[in-house]
């Protein structure tokens, strides 16, 4: 099962990376978006994310989540200018600063998506024991990951089931009786989940998880020329984005 | 004491899987709370933030020791930059925020105390929203304006938070009466 939980689309290149180069990508893209504050450079680094995003071929996701940012983009733009025909101080100043938080945001999403809809569970599984992190950190978080898919099918089991009882699942229903539309969902959830805690606890515990002193591993997992090729062709696109924001004086762009 | 609880490991693991399985249950609780209430808005953001508190407080009755909270949190935080979707620099804020909570527990009696507990969360979901938002001014610092309509919607949000408060000390009620709570 692939993280994003959406239906499996076709292998491609960035099924191959390796899951540590992705989160790599993700947290330096992160970091370097709010050292940003120029239009070109945020620009470049949107347009890279943009093309690297391609490189999973879920065409119909990619164009949904940019149609959403440019929504939220003009949505912004029109409150602003709406704050400033009400209250004159608290308008916008200007579209270049308007669009940089969004080019940065452009960037963020970019990066992750790809990540989700290119990973698959047992892929972040394998990272999470590659990198070596101490067992009391490394089994919640293989629990939970492992557990994530179940959660969401059994979530699905539930509505269903509050849905055959008759009792409706929409947003008057949470809206006009909130209190019975949590219990409904969640009360059901949360035993479950107790429950399951319990029984997998004492299943680990009967395993001897978390005594063994090193985890031996099936197999290693090394990164190929493909992910130095991706890192490489990333920093360079990470250092020449910071190299256009020194060099840009202004954080305007063609007028804006 | 003897020597076998001497050399006995901090957490054991019944305990680590449990705060994993918790972990699992907030992220997908905010994802069916966003599909039923049909995407993000005050009554989904209010909700969102209900369960949340609800279920940490249920977390930290049922699992009642120090670094529970952190450990809920460092978890939370790494399969989220990992896989949902997470923002990387959320994560030292919100362990930090975790970790001032924590310390507020037990300077307040620890997690024996009820009362303790829901001060506890209430203080670590009020800082680790307000870093959040300093987090979300260093973004949108071009427009400083746009965080003032953020810092509503987290005051918004922050309702929720106050209200799952005690709809998680009702939830462990009725756990205690089902026997899945016994402290």
């Amino acid at each position: 099962m692939q993280v994003s939980f959406t239906s499996n689309g076709p292998e491609t290149a960035l099924h191959h990376l390796d899951v540590r180069t992705k989160m790599l990508i993700s947290a330096v893209a992160s970091i370097v978006v709010i050292l940003l504050k120029s239009v070109p450079a945020l620009a470049l680094l949107s347009l890279a994310s943009c093309c690297y995003l391609m490189l999973t071929r879920r065409w119909r996701v990619m164009v949904i989540s940019w149609l959403v940012i440019l929504l939220l983009w003009i949505t912004a733009v029109g409150f602003m200018n709406l704050m400033h025909l009400i209250m004159p101080k608290m308008g916008a100043t200007g579209m270049a600063n308007m669009l940089i938080p969004f080019l940065r945001s452009l960037v963020l999403v970019n990066t992750l998506l790809a990540m989700a809809l290119s990973t698959r569970i047992q892929g972040i599984l394998t990272t999470l024991r590659s990198l070596h992190l101490p067992y009391w950190l490394y089994i919640p978080a293989a629990v939970m990951v492992r557990f994530l898919p179940s959660l969401v099918e059994d979530m699905r089991q539930i509505a269903e089931a509050v849905r055959i009882k008759g009792y409706p699942l929409n947003p008057a229903a949470l809206l006009f009786s909130p209190w019975q539309t949590i219990r409904l969902l969640f009360v059901p959830m949360l035993f479950r989940a107790l429950r399951t805690s319990d029984d997998l606890g004492i299943a680990a515990e009967l395993k001897g998880v978390g005594y063994g002193s090193t985890i031996s591993r099936f197999r290693e997992q090394r990164f190929s020329r493909f992910d130095y090729g991706i890192l490489a062709v990333s920093c360079t696109f990470f250092v020449l984005s910071l190299v256009i924001n020194a060099y840009s004086k202004v954080t305007t762009f063609m007028g804006m | 004491m003897t020597e076998s609880k001497q050399n006995a490991p901090y957490w054991n693991v019944r305990e680590l899987v449990v705060i994993g399985i918790f972990a699992a249950v907030i992220k997908v609780s905010s994802i069916l709370v966003a599909l039923v209430g049909g995407g993000m808005n005050p009554l989904t953001l209010v909700m969102k933030n209900l369960l949340f508190t609800t279920l940490l407080v249920v977390l930290l009755y049922k699992l009642r020791k120090f670094g529970t909270l952190t450990l809920f949190l460092g978890v939370s935080a790494l399969v989220s930059a990992m896989l949902l979707g997470g923002s990387l620099v959320l994560i030292p804020a919100s362990i930090l925020a975790g970790l001032i909570a924590e310390v507020l527990i037990k300077l307040l009696g620890g997690y024996r105390s009820p009362a303790a507990i829901m001060i506890g969360v209430a203080i670590y979901d009020a800082l680790s929203k307000l870093m959040s938002l300093g987090v979300s001014w260093f973004m949108l610092r071009e427009q400083p304006k746009m965080v003032i309509m953020g810092a509503v919607i987290v005051a918004v949000g922050y309702c929720g938070s106050l209200i799952g408060l005690f709809t998680g000390r009702y939830f462990v009620k009725e756990l205690r009466h089902a026997g899945i709570i016994h402290q």
